[in-house]
């Protein structure tokens, strides 16, 4: 597996981005609240995404030069936005922390950092349709990568800020999870099924994947399971002496979701089969 | 803007690699990295079995996805339309990898970027041949402007083979006489 870092990186960075939209939507619901941890959350995962992309490059060093070709590389574009959403999401966290009295500054990094979040997304999965890897090209690459974000964003979210939503219905996070990943499973599943109608490289993708069907499968059970654990009717109670249990039914959610999902991103770069001719 | 590019004339590669080994030996790599390489195909099955040699490297594409693709802008296209890439620029961050249809770009471990052919830029800027051109023996691999090569060769030449991605994709600029058996889509790549 050569892309690990690639792996930390993407996967680091959608739960940073996802977890700082529903802080954008808890503050929009819940004005009073602040989110402190969600913020500290948000702001260490960007920074391991960025630090894992760094260790991916041959020369680190020079990184910046991949901001060279804006006009045509979508990588390039990725790699603002990115590095964009990591120094919003560092500066919310510092002002939330330092200076949460300072509402003007912290909404408008807020609504920044989720603006440049969405479009690093975007960024990211178009470096990946745009590339001549069949399996990763089409629409099931970008509702993999924005399910993730909202998926993976929102259990973050719900696990870091879980004494400030205590006496708040939290049901509707565990819909949008579960919503969220049903339209993940529904569209990847036919997608990996009918792999192999598209050329060489995409059937030999497919091969891939029909080896790895024990993976995949976890993986599905893991994200679904995650999902519905969150939704499950004993989740939603308020906040009693049956706090600690439900506290630990939400972190087995976002403990099975997020593996779940890490499995997913390992079957994306291991299916990896560009070309069937060629140097390599 | 003008454009060289290959002509590989397949009918009389004799599947030597002489090409691929002086390429190795003028760019200096190490073993496991190529930027020429001479792959052999079978196709059919007794009693119609047939076999063809493909000698292929950097296309220099009319259209190359290395160089949209590339964040750096190392790889990019010159006045000749060769693809060239700047090593200094480069930041091994292996995307192009991902671009090339033709798998041409190698990632190389020990400097941490990629490589390729450059055309052997510094041969014909003093009015030499590329070294695989020189060095075939069977002098199936010409070089040129690709317009003048298309007069030349464009009635008997392809750049799309069963083997190859579609030249739709980038507008390769190598034009290849095929075999009558390279057309078959029955092939399966071999070990030789």
């Amino acid at each position: 597996m050569g892309e690990t870092a690639l792996l930390i990186f993407s996967l680091c960075l959608q739960a940073a981005i996802g977890t700082m939209l529903f802080i954008t939507l808890g503050k929009q619901l819940y004005k009073d609240k602040l989110f402190k941890r969600a913020a500290l959350t948000t702001a260490i995962l960007s920074i391991a995404g960025v630090l894992a992309s760094l260790a991916h490059l041959g020369q680190p060093l020079l990184a910046f030069n991949s901001l060279f070709n804006l006009g045509s590389s979508w990588l390039s574009k990725e790699v603002l936005f990115s590095g964009t959403f990591m120094g919003i999401a560092v500066l919310y966290a510092l002002v939330i922390y330092l200076k949460p009295t300072n509402q003007t500054l912290a909404t408008g990094l807020r609504w920044a950092g989720s603006v440049v979040g969405v479009c690093a997304v975007f960024s990211m999965a178009k470096v990946y349709t745009t590339s001549i890897v069949p399996v990763w090209q089409g629409a099931n690459t970008y509702v993999d990568f924005f399910a993730t974000t909202i998926a993976v964003g929102a259990l973050i979210f719900i696990a870091a800020s879980i004494k400030e939503l205590q006496n708040v219905d939290k049901k509707i996070y565990g819909f949008i999870v579960l919503a969220t990943v049903v339209i993940q499973a529904a569209v990847a599943v036919p997608y990996a099924i009918n792999l192999g109608l598209h050329g060489q490289a995409a059937q030999a993708s497919a091969e891939i994947l029909s080896g790895l069907t024990a993976i995949i499968g976890l993986k599905w059970l893991l994200v679904l399971g995650g999902a519905g654990i969150l939704v499950w009717p004993a989740t939603q109670k308020a906040e009693t002496k049956e706090a600690a249990p439900i506290t630990g039914m939400i972190y087995i959610a976002v403990v099975s979701l997020v593996i779940g999902e890490m499995l997913g991103r390992f079957v994306f770069y291991a299916a990896i089969v560009a070309s069937t001719v060629g140097l390599t | 803007m003008a454009q060289l590019g290959f002509y590989f004339d397949m009918t009389s590669c004799a599947g030597c690699k002489t090409c691929q080994i002086a390429c190795n030996d003028r760019n200096d790599l190490k073993v496991g990295t190529l930027f020429r390489q001479v792959k052999t195909f079978e196709i059919g099955s007794f009693p119609t079995p047939g076999a063809y040699h493909f000698s292929s490297t950097c296309n220099h594409c009319e259209n190359p996805k290395c160089v949209a693709g590339c964040p750096t802008g190392a790889m990019h296209k010159l006045e000749d339309g060769t693809v060239g890439h700047n090593k200094e620029r480069c930041i091994g961050c292996r995307y192009c990898t991902w671009n090339c249809p033709y798998s041409v770009p190698q990632y190389i471990e020990e400097i941490g970027k990629v490589g390729k052919c450059d055309f052997c830029k510094d041969l014909i800027d003093q009015g030499e041949n590329p070294v695989c051109v020189d060095a075939c023996v069977m002098r199936a691999i010409k070089w040129g402007d690709l317009d003048e090569l298309k007069a030349k060769y464009g009635s008997v030449s392809t750049s799309d083979l069963p083997i190859l991605p579609l030249s739709s994709i980038t507008n390769p600029s190598t034009l290849i006489k095929a075999k009558t058996i390279a057309k078959q889509k029955d092939f399966q790549s071999k070990e030789v």
